[in-house]
């Protein structure tokens, strides 16, 4: 009995001794991810500090993406809509880091802020919030949307807290809280102790702007930081091949295209012939563009929107293959009769297109233009090559005004609204002025009007199917290239897990493994 | 000499004013429509009544001149308004970044001062070929590109040796490399200058009745020739302080120096227009303030010039 | 038979002589033959297509194939140095051109009619002169898109105010010349003046400003190109290559080299004959102490 009791007590003293022996000095966890610029706005109007490029997951939305980019639950547990009301159910046990608790009323004047601004991604009607429980709450859109829950996947509509200054003391319900600013050089944040989901690895994460791409390569290879968030392709064309830089990449997303001026005025009105456009389509050699640039992990693309995006599907679309041969005889029935310097001619008309490269600059294509040049030689076609490095010209100088054949471009669909990129780019009716002509038709207009107005998910995806075959196969707005991952690069030891789209890259789960 | 200084100001006001019309004309004739880019990057689908309530917001939908007295009224009570890009106001984002391209620039200075004695002194005092050499030597530096400088010495110092850093914060340590490339270049121009003044006074007549009464060489050139070329060199390093100020763009990019440089690049390529408004008018005044400076050095410095502007 | 090799052997003395007084001149003009030769020897010699891009050889170094190695394209660095010479100093050459089109008359007017005239023009001058070149070279190019032209535009814009102060500086000296007026008092025109008077006494000095100038206007070409907003690629030019080399200068220094040492050294022979003209024109010697 009395050993009993000695024994008794040596436990009792071990388990009073055991936290206290643990390490005291864990080793924090720091990274330092380098972005190109600071591109955060204070402005009220369209308020992006700490949220995104890059997103510092200070705060959260309230839905994000799962693998094939529709709304999965975060801040909101559940979602309904019906005749044109969402209702939705909050998750429980959530609160802001400052501890106020995350409920109905915070959650509606989080939505609230975020609609008194301009940039207005959900449309929501801000007269119909209506809160039905203590974590539930409806509302409508202010036009009709069915998409509105898809468009909360951007990060821009993440939900802050309403009575701080957001502009100097961010507060939100993520895995991180602010702890440093300093403008166009970098922003520090540290692990919320609070959080209520899973605890990231990195305590401390430093996010540094580096404007120069050259020194923002050679300050990784220096070991100044761990990662390089923003991948230029011209660094991975000059990244070292020894393995001091490791590539880590999504699926492919980015599309590479050439936007074919279908509505233009002489002399750039060759292109208005759907046979040329199939030919030059035909006497693209995507495997070899795909195997030289990106660090050949492109991929040839049959479209602008990659299949595994909102389930598209791969087969809506066929695309073209490479045949210089197939390629001449569709010119020569087009009436292009090939020259004897090579070129060749239609009604004493030489085949000269003029190629604009590239959108959003030419240095993220390089040296694609040059490779597409010989190979439209090889078929007959002279190219007039203009490269820009600046989107301002590029749209007012030669988009808008029609100034070109064809247009390069090198960019996605970075938005859950499935009609997003197709309806700003390819209709009569497009927001963005620059492109009225690129529009194949009122056909077109239509499927993606009625996309827009339609109530269900699969109706507006199967209107997106069809119009999205129309412009790049059909009638052939865009002659599809390639699609390109997204990058991010870092020294050795790292893993990074990747996403589609840059703010979703979760930072705060690298793991490190030295 | 206050006298003076009011009427310099005062002849400067036309000159100022036609440097802000001509700053404003460049920046609102220039191509790029802001307005859809910044819709393009917020990723909206903007109905016409939000591209009309932009525009009136820019102001864009006012005739020129409405816009640019506008801007004017705002400008001298200090207000330029506010980023495009970041929200912050412009003088805000200015005074952010001045500091670092105001040290930079008066340590390059400093640099272009010592380097220009130190060439240009030297050549003079020394016999034939140490003469010849460093004048070979300077044209040399001064034919040298800015940039391409600047990439050996990053090259050398931040790859091979590794004694220096590419991401700076703007802390002192990170201003070597950035000022050595500064003032290589202005240092052997004005070096040049330095030769050239002391050649210049070298031939005349006061300088032979010295060396006849066998004044030394180093007495001679402190005494006698320093006043007397003290007023130019003082204008030549003001000015040099000007384009300092101005043209360390591209090093400031290739060295990630925080500076003003940074600033108007980004400005530019985002078509922020006040910024780039601000930043020229900036400028102007900054070219203004240093040649005043340099007139009142030579003033200072010239007896008789002083003379006379303290009897007026 | 003695007498006439002696004397071309003096004759040969006489020209070292000449060659060693004024070296700096003489370098910088062999310089400059020497680069107006090298553009010239495509020619004669065949070089490998400055634009042909072999990608199985990028970023090689100097061989035997590749004397001065390859770009990140694999197009022959040595080619695309020869072809780039025109471009590079015709451009410069061109840009002085046009900026002397603009500043010489402009001094020369202001300089000889003087008073409101004079005070306007200059007033004129000096706003452009406020800004920095860089910027608005970058505002012009903003206009006109990105190219070699844009470029050549937008320095001699900013250029040319301190070149006509420059002239007007000489003008007004040449002015004060005795027979100039004595000319004026006769009742000479102004053009009369100028054409007979003036620009005979300026054109000396006019020559060291020109080949000066044109050795800082072709730096701050390269520097326009260099930020990738002159010469577009593929065109060869001395700016483009050294924008095209940056990311690769770790693995290919020899892309960095030969551009560099390009415009180093035809601005150093520009720099060196406007240096000696200067030195033959200023004949003054200084005392010995």
């Amino acid at each position: 009995m009395f050993k009993l009791s000695i024994a008794a007590r040596l436990v009792a003293a071990a388990l009073l001794v055991a936290p206290f022996s643990a390490p005291v000095f864990a080793a924090e966890n720091e990274l330092t991810v380098a972005f190109k610029r600071d591109r955060y706005s204070v402005d009220e109007e369209k308020f992006t500090f700490t949220v995104r490029r890059p997103a510092a997951q200070i705060v959260e939305t309230a839905v994000k993406p799962d693998a094939n980019f529709l709304p999965e639950p975060l801040l909101f547990k559940s979602w309904d809509y019906a005749n044109g009301i969402y209702s939705i159910t909050l998750r429980e046990g959530v609160s802001f880091s400052d501890g106020t608790p995350f409920n109905a009323d915070t959650a509606i004047a989080a939505l609230k802020l975020y609609d008194s601004g301009r940039s207005d991604f959900l449309q929501i009607d801000p007269e119909s919030f209506e809160k039905s429980g203590p974590l539930s709450f409806n509302f409508r859109s202010e036009v009709g949307s069915s998409l509105v829950i898809e468009n909360m996947t951007h990060r821009a509509t993440s939900l802050f807290l309403t009575d701080t200054n957001r502009a100097e003391n961010p507060i939100g319900t993520g895995p991180y809280l602010f702890e440093n600013y300093v403008p166009n050089q970098f922003l520090t944040v540290k692990r919320n102790p609070n959080y209520w989901g899973e605890a990231p690895n990195i305590d401390k994460l430093t996010f540094r702007f580096i404007g120069d791409d050259n020194a923002r390569l050679l300050a990784l290879q220096n070991g100044e930081i761990d990662i390089i968030g923003e991948v230029t392709p011209q660094m991975l064309l000059s990244m070292p091949q020894d393995g001091s830089v490791v590539l880590h990449e999504s699926r492919p997303i980015r599309y590479v295209a050439l936007l074919v001026n279908l509505n233009g005025a002489a002399p750039f009105d060759i292109m208005h012939d759907y046979k040329v456009r199939e030919a030059i389509a035909w006497s693209i050699d995507r495997e070899t563009i795909a195997s030289v640039l990106y660090a050949g992990r492109g991929i040839p693309a049959k479209g602008i929107l990659p299949g595994w995006m909102f389930n598209l599907g791969d087969n809506h679309t066929d695309g073209f293959g490479y045949d210089p041969k197939k390629a001449g005889e569709m010119l020569d029935a087009a009436g292009w009769i090939m020259g004897a310097d090579g070129i060749r001619e239609k009604d004493g008309r030489k085949m000269t297109l003029r190629l604009v490269a590239a959108y959003p600059n030419v240095s993220s294509v390089k040296p694609m233009p040059e490779m597409l040049e010989q190979m439209f030689l090889a078929v007959g076609i002279d190219i007039d090559l203009v490269e820009v490095d600046d989107s301002g010209v590029y749209g007012s100088t030669y988009l808008k005004p029609g100034e070109g054949d064809l247009f390069m471009e090198f960019a996605s669909n970075n938005n859950t609204d499935p009609t997003y990129l197709l309806n700003n780019l390819f209709t009569t009716t497009t927001p963005w002025a620059s492109y009225q002509l690129t529009a194949p038709g009122p056909h077109v207009d239509a499927l993606l009007e009625q996309a827009r107005a339609a109530q269900t998910r699969d109706e507006v995806i199967e209107k997106v199917r069809a119009a999205h075959r129309a412009i790049v196969q059909e009638d052939l707005a865009a002659i599809p290239i390639l699609f390109v991952p997204n990058f991010t690069l870092s020294r050795p030891g790292i893993s990074v897990p990747m996403s589609e789209y840059a703010d979703w890259v979760d930072f705060g789960q690298v793991t490190l493994s030295d | 000499m206050i006298k003076y200084l009011l009427i310099r100001m005062a002849s400067a006001l036309p000159t100022l004013l036609g440097m802000t019309i001509v700053a404003f004309a460049i920046v609102s004739l220039a191509p790029g429509d802001p307005i859809e880019q910044e819709l393009r990057a917020m990723g909206i689908v903007p109905t016409v009544e939000d591209l009309n309530a932009l525009r009136a917001k820019y102001g864009l939908d006012k005739p020129f001149i409405y816009r640019y007295l506008d801007w004017m009224s705002r400008a001298v009570q200090f207000d330029f308004g506010t980023s495009i890009a970041t929200g912050r106001t412009v003088i805000n984002e200015i005074s952010l970044h001045f500091p670092a391209t105001f040290t930079l620039a008066i340590s390059a200075l400093f640099g272009t001062i010592l380097i220009s004695l130190t060439l240009g002194i030297a050549a003079v005092a020394s016999n034939q070929n140490t003469a010849s050499f460093l004048r070979a030597l300077t044209v040399v530096l001064v034919s040298i590109p800015s940039f391409w400088l600047a990439l050996i010495l990053i090259y050398i110092f931040v790859f091979y040796f590794g004694w220096a850093r590419l991401v700076g914060d703007g802390s002192l340590r990170d201003l070597v490399l950035p000022v050595i490339t500064l003032s290589l270049g202005s240092g052997a121009a004005l070096g040049r200058v330095v030769y050239e003044r002391i050649r210049a006074e070298m031939c005349e007549d006061y300088v032979r009745l010295a060396i006849a009464k066998g004044v030394s060489p180093a007495k001679i050139l402190l005494r006698h020739i320093t006043p007397r070329i003290i007023g130019p060199l003082a204008t030549a390093w003001t000015n040099a302080l000007g384009g300092l100020l101005g043209g360390a763009v591209i090093v400031e990019s290739i060295f990630g120096w925080p500076g003003l440089g940074q600033l108007i690049l980004q400005a530019i390529s985002q078509r922020d227009f006040p910024i780039i408004q601000a930043y020229l008018v900036f400028m102007g005044l900054g070219f203004f303030i240093t040649s005043l400076i340099a007139d009142i050095i030579v003033i200072i410095t010239d007896p008789q010039l002083r003379r006379k502007n303290s009897h007026e | 038979m003695n007498n006439l090799s002696a004397k071309k052997l003096n004759s040969v003395y006489q020209f070292i002589l000449i060659l060693k007084k004024h070296s700096g001149l003489s370098i910088g003009i062999f310089i400059l033959f020497a680069f107006a030769f090298i553009s010239l020897s495509p020619l004669f010699i065949t070089y490998i297509e400055p634009n042909k891009m072999d990608l199985l050889a990028r970023l090689s170094p100097p061989s035997n194939e590749h004397i001065l190695g390859t770009d990140h394209l694999g197009r022959d660095v040595l080619s695309r140095f020869v072809a780039a010479i025109p471009v590079s100093l015709g451009a410069a050459l061109f840009a002085m051109m046009v900026i002397l089109a603009i500043a010489l008359p402009w001094g020369l007017v202001a300089g000889i009619i003087g008073g409101r005239v004079d005070a306007i023009m200059m007033r004129m001058a000096d706003i452009i002169m406020a800004f920095p070149t860089l910027i608005f070279a970058l505002a012009i190019i903003g206009f006109m898109g990105a190219s070699l032209e844009a470029s050549i535009i937008g320095v001699a814009a900013a250029w040319w105010p301190s070149n006509a102060r420059m002239i007007r500086a000489l003008v007004l000296a040449a002015k004060e010349r005795e027979f100039v007026r004595a000319a004026r008092l006769a009742g000479a025109s102004h053009l009369r003046i100028i054409f007979r008077h003036i620009m005979p006494q300026i054109l000396p000095p006019l020559t060291v400003i020109i080949s000066l100038e044109t050795a800082s206007v072709l730096l701050a070409l390269s520097s326009l190109s260099f930020l990738g907003i002159g010469a577009q690629p593929p065109t060869p030019e001395w700016g483009a290559m050294l924008n095209e080399a940056r990311p690769f200068f770790t693995q290919a220094l020899h892309m960095l080299l030969v551009p560099g040492l390009a415009v180093t050294l035809a601005v150093l022979g520009l720099n060196l004959v406007g240096e000696g003209l200067r030195h033959i024109l200023d004949q003054r010697e200084p005392y010995k102490w």
